[in-house]
């Protein structure tokens, strides 16, 4: 009698042991889960930030309200790439740049827009056609 | 010594069958994890790619306005946009390899368009990117 209490004593023992140890497993497993996700949702935020600043530089050089030549006759019409730009133009567009935390726009290596920013968090370039010749512009995103 | 049955649901303790169900729920959480931690990074790559779409179709867009019809002016724009990443430019049934000799081609983003030049003749430009 007292040799079957041992045992029993011994697998609920054992019993405990292993069922805390899965537990401290899922616990682990459950709190490095929850830190990757907050990691990636942080991920997820700088890239929909960074899917934004391409589109918004996308409109910039395709739209005829921004920075695209408008066809004679037809301002409602505009060459895609093919660029028009002037103070106006750059003066016009500086509340959507600063919203975007856009420092510095250089147009064939000149720079055209700048601000006090020096911290640069990554570059946009783009191909565009500028006095009839190809050249590119860099939209450079400050922290 | 007294008869000990052997494993069977019937005569299972209660710790035996919470150690199972924890493994099970073990082997669940993980797959969740796993699942979610795949979905979570494809944004990031697609936005990579985008650009690098974009790019390309900046190339064949002032391409087409500017009535590009030779390979080095081509790869001039295309090494002005891409400087280190290997790919590849084709007008009409030329096509030049650049900055991939030795590199596995794995996935490969490209896109193309036909435009009349000022002689009437119809030309075909490529462009792909290796990555």
């Amino acid at each position: 009698m007292r040799i079957i209490s041992t045992l029993k004593a011994q697998a609920i023992v054992i019993d405990t042991l292993f069922y805390a140890l899965i537990i401290i497993f899922i616990i682990f497993i459950e709190i490095q889960y929850i830190s990757n996700s907050a990691n990636n949702e942080a991920k997820l935020v700088g890239s929909t930030k960074y899917l934004d600043t391409l589109l918004f530089t996308d409109k910039v050089i395709s739209n005829c309200n921004y920075w695209a030549k408008s066809a004679k006759n037809y301002e409602s019409l505009c060459y895609q790439n093919v660029l028009e730009i002037n103070q106006i133009t750059i003066t016009k567009l500086i509340p959507e740049l600063q919203k975007r935390k856009i420092c510095k726009i250089f147009l064939s290596g000149n720079l055209i827009y700048n601000t006090q920013s020096t911290e640069i968090k990554y570059t946009v370039e783009r191909g565009v056609i500028n006095n009839g010749v190809f050249t590119t512009i860099q939209f450079r995103i400050c922290k | 010594m007294e008869y000990l049955p052997p494993f069977n649901l019937g005569y299972a303790s209660k710790g035996q069958i919470f150690t199972i169900d924890g493994a099970f729920a073990l082997i669940f959480i993980t797959l969740l994890a796993l699942i979610f931690q795949s979905n979570y990074l494809e944004p990031l790559e697609n936005n990579i790619d985008l650009l690098k779409i974009q790019k390309i179709n900046d190339l064949l867009l002032t391409a087409q306005y500017i009535k590009i019809e030779n390979l080095q002016e081509l790869e001039n724009h295309y090494l002005a946009l891409f400087p280190n990443t290997p790919g590849y430019i084709k007008i009409n049934n030329t096509r030049k390899e650049i900055k991939s000799s030795n590199l596995p081609k794995s996935k490969i983003i490209s896109n193309s368009i036909k435009y009349i030049n000022n002689s009437n003749n119809k030309i075909y430009i490529e462009v792909g990117v290796y990555s």
